[in-house]
């Protein structure tokens, strides 16, 4: 405990020295002619009064493609055989998700460095490309989180606050210049967290993105599944589960499982991660 | 669960290039070592095995069986001859003369490097047709049937190998010169033995058949013929003897009828009565003593004197016996006889009838006799005085005298009929006998002057042996110096290849069995039944693409450098590489 509050706390006097320097840097991005005028900003508005925490807005970050391509994130790249093979896994995530009613989709795999955070990151920028679908992202994975470093954001806050108390859900979501696509990051790593994701406050967000935002769909970047004892206690509160697997990685036993611990779940299916050489 | 399909093993191949990669080069480079330490080296010598003596033999035989059955005779000569060569002394003296496994010789005894050399020398026969088309073509010819062999042998030095191979290709044909020899005298032996033998039963056959000559001096099968005209004459002389007889006894029949009505004495009268004869005198004696005794008592001196004269006729007059007729006989037996020679023309000698007939006619011919022995004494009266008497018994003396040397001739007449008879009716079996025994003979004579054929070819052939023109073996193909070793380095390398190729495979696919990680689409679908979703590839970054290229530069760079660097001081530290290349490529047999 010791340790995750003294993370926390240096975590916090970072942000604010950064609040401070950086203050100009979003207004730079606010005057630079790219506002989000459409529905995402006024909809986090939108808090409940319910919340005790003053509303503040969320900043808007801009996302080169270069950030991006650097991180592998190309799903958003017309005419690319790799954006198109994660279009069609967008389709069948979609269609399976539709098929059960689905709303929150909990991306995992079996040991770390599958491909999570790449395929989920991915994922969801698939989606946000879709007009009719507005997608948040949340990272969940509190030992290595990869949210922010893949999009090459430095937010204020992030889940880690909320799960301290010292911030609300809304506040802790990051905008993009990237239409219809939210982020949750986590800024710092927790040090022992090994049982956060099962705790009460993790189910009210949980609940609380499923039923505020009825029309979006929320990717969870998980932990690993078999590494993470906490992973398999958060699984209840997502509606279904995409499973990622290394190909000449994951170890069939590991598959094993995770089919075993996934039993009870919606999984709408595996993809098979860094495929390896093909010739045909 | 899908089945693997090529497309399966092909990925898997792809998936795991690097072990594959990996794998073939290990291997490639150790059999390329291997390859170049390799020293095996073979010399062979082809020998051709020329038996002109087979071929004679066995031309009658139809090409195919001839050339059989000298392979065969050949193969079992040469396994010999190997077995001699190769024999632990021998194998010593080829190894401590030509200085063979100078190592192994310090580690082993020497019985055991001999038979070690032993395995190291291979000799397989080579049938003509084979070996070389002329030869084919003369065989099929039937000119030959010859049968070659290659003896091989194996060393790590290509001019010890060459040497060996000599040495011991020499030593072989020795070998089969002095068996053949030792075989020629033997052969001639084993037939002088032979001639002998023959010669000794030809002998005895010969002595056989004088002893049966001698035995049987008529019975020759020529005399046939000739007993049968001798019978004949021998006949028609009978006849006549037996007509002159017949007619000399009818001339004395009638003399005795003669003599019968003559009174042998002159007339005497007595009391009136013409006394003829004593018996006619002896009846009127006893008459008259009759009266006188009536007359006069018994001492009456007249009777008295009468009685006396009674008793001095009494011994004058000979009780007369019964005349016996011989020509009664004589007629019987010519009867008899003729009866028996139809029978002897129709029946066997032996028949019953004839011995019969036979047995009848000797009886005849003795009651003839008797009473012609009888006739002359009995029938003649001693005391005759009557001339006329007198001159009819000298007649019949006559006619019997000229009639006994006729008797006598016909006895012999018949006496040698019966000796032609019978050797005409021996002469069947004393033929049959006597070529018997010529045919033995002849028999014996033919299979000694084959024998004697055959000693002298042995002989010759002997003789050939000993001046060295018998030679039947002949070196077609001299050991050569083995250029390359064996099996040939080309050969090894390829095999190494295609060695180092199965290896990655089996590499490969250890790998893909030993490992339990999910590959591929393909695999996921064996295990769930179910597709993924997607795969995703690796997904590169602009750097990483760019990071690779120069990467790959740099490796392509460093690897020309290093072989730069390594060839560079090999042809300055070691050798010029175009030497050390054409050394390579004599190695591996290619120039
Ligand atoms: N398809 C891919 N192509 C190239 N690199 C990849 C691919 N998938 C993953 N990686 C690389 O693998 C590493 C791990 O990826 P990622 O962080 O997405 O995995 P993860 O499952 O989220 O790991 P963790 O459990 O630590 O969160 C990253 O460096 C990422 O760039
Ligand atoms: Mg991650």
């Amino acid at each position: 405990m010791d340790k995750l509050t003294r993370a926390l706390e240096k975590a916090r006097q970072k942000r604010l020295a950064r609040l401070s320097s950086e203050h100009g840097g979003a207004g730079e991005l606010l005057k630079g002619g790219t506002p989000n005028p459409d529905g995402t900003l006024p909809v986090d508005g939108d808090d409940p009064g319910s919340l005790p925490a003053p509303v503040r807005r969320s900043r808007i970050f801009h996302i080169s493609d270069t950030q991006l391509e650097a991180n592998r994130l190309i799903s958003r790249r017309l005419q690319d055989r790799n954006a198109d093979l994660f279009r069609v896994l967008r389709t069948k995530v979609m269609q399976e998700m539709g098929r059960i009613g689905a709303r929150t989709l909990g991306v995992t795999s079996p040991v770390y460095g599958d491909g999570k955070s790449i395929i989920a990151a991915n994922l969801a920028l698939s989606l946000a490309q879709d007009v009719n679908q507005t997608v948040l992202l949340v990272d969940l994975d509190l030992r290595d989180p990869s949210v922010q470093r893949n999009f090459g954001i430095d937010a204020e806050l992030g889940l880690g606050d909320y799960l301290k108390g010292d911030a609300q859900v809304p506040d802790c979501m990051v905008g993009l210049d990237i239409e219809r696509l939210r982020l949750l990051p986590i800024t710092h790593p927790l040090e022992d967290s090994s049982e956060v994701l099962g705790t009460p406050k993790m189910a009210a967000l949980a609940r609380e993105l499923k039923n505020r935002y009825a029309d979006r769909i929320v990717i969870y970047d998980m932990p690993p599944l078999l590494t993470q004892a906490d992973t398999i206690a958060f699984l209840p509160h997502v509606d279904a589960v995409l499973l990622v697997l290394r190909d000449g990685g994951t170890t069939l036993e590991d598959f094993e499982r995770c089919r075993d611990a996934l039993a009870n779940f919606h999984v709408v299916g595996a993809v098979i991660n860094d495929r390896r050489f093909k010739l045909i | 669960m899908k089945e693997m399909g090529v497309k399966d093993y092909i990925s898997i191949l792809t998936r795991n290039w690097k072990y594959f990669t990996v794998s073939f080069f290990l291997v490639l480079i150790l059999s390329f070592v291997f390859t170049l330490n390799y020293d095996r080296y073979k010399s062979t010598v082809t020998v051709q095995i020329q038996s002109p003596e087979i071929a004679e033999n066995i031309a009658s035989l139809t090409f195919d069986g001839a050339a059989r059955m000298a392979e065969a005779l050949a193969d079992q000569r040469i396994n010999q001859i190997q077995q001699r060569v190769t024999s632990t002394s021998g194998l010593i003296e080829v190894i401590n003369k030509l200085n063979l496994y100078p190592e192994d010789r310090k580690r082993m005894p020497l019985a055991e490097v001999a038979a070690d050399m032993r395995k190291k020398i291979q000799l397989d026969m080579v049938s003509t047709s084979l070996a070389n088309p002329t030869a084919a073509q003369r065989a099929s010819a039937g000119q030959l049937s010859a049968i070659a062999f290659n003896l091989t042998f194996a060393y790590d030095d290509p001019l010890k190998a060459q040497q060996t191979t000599d040495e011991l290709i020499s030593r072989f044909l020795d070998e089969d010169l002095k068996q053949r020899r030792v075989q020629a005298t033997e052969t001639n032996a084993f037939i002088a033995y032979q001639v002998t033998a023959l010669e000794k039963t030809l002998e005895e056959q010969d002595k056989k058949i004088a002893e049966f000559r001698a035995r049987n001096p008529n019975a020759r099968p020529e005399s046939l013929a000739f007993n049968q005209q001798m019978l004949a004459s021998t006949e028609s002389s009978l006849r006549e003897v037996n007509t002159r007889i017949s007619s000399l006894e009818k001339q004395r029949g009638d003399l005795k009828g003669q003599l019968a009505l003559v009174q042998p004495y002159s007339m005497a009268v007595m009391d009136g009565q013409v006394l003829t004869s004593p018996d006619i005198q002896l009846k009127a004696l006893r008459s008259q003593l009759a009266i006188l005794k009536g007359q006069y008592s018994e001492r009456h001196p007249d009777v008295i004197r009468v009685e006396k004269q009674i008793q001095l006729l009494q011994k004058q007059v000979r009780p007369t016996r019964p005349r016996q007729d011989t020509s009664k006989f004589q007629s019987r037996l010519i009867d008899a006889e003729t009866r028996l020679k139809i029978l002897e023309e129709t029946r066997s000698p032996d028949h019953p009838d004839i011995q019969n007939l036979k047995g009848q006619i000797a009886q005849l011919k003795q009651k003839i006799a008797t009473s012609r022995a009888t006739s002359m004494t009995d029938e003649m009266v001693q005391d005759a005085d009557n001339p006329t008497y007198l001159m009819i018994v000298s007649q019949i003396q006559a006619t019997e005298a000229s009639l006994a040397p006729l008797l006598d001739q016909r006895t012999e007449l018949e006496r040698q009929i019966q000796e032609y008879q019978r050797s005409i009716a021996e002469i069947p079996k004393v033929e049959e006998e006597f070529s018997a025994l010529t045919r033995d003979y002849e028999n014996t004579m033919i299979a000694y002057r084959e024998l004697r054929a055959r000693q002298l070819s042995a002989e010759m052939s002997e003789k050939m042996e000993a001046d060295h023109k018998g030679e039947r073996l002949v070196v077609i193909n001299p050991p050569e110096l083995p250029t390359d070793t064996s099996p040939g380095r080309k050969m090894l390398l390829l095999a190494g290849i295609f060695l180092a190729t199965l290896s990655g495979i089996g590499t490969v696919f250890v790998i893909e069995i030993l490992s339990s990680v999910i590959n591929g689409q393909n695999h996921y679908y064996r295990l769930t039944g179910t597709l993924p979703l997607v795969s995703i590839p690796y997904l590169y970054t602009e750097r990483e693409r760019q990071n690779r290229k120069r990467h790959l530069l740099y490796i392509a760079g460093a690897t020309v450098a290093f072989i730069t660097v390594v060839l560079g001081s090999f042809h300055l530290l070691i050798m010029p590489l175009e030497v050390a290349w054409t050394l390579l490529l004599r190695k591996f047999g290619i120039y």
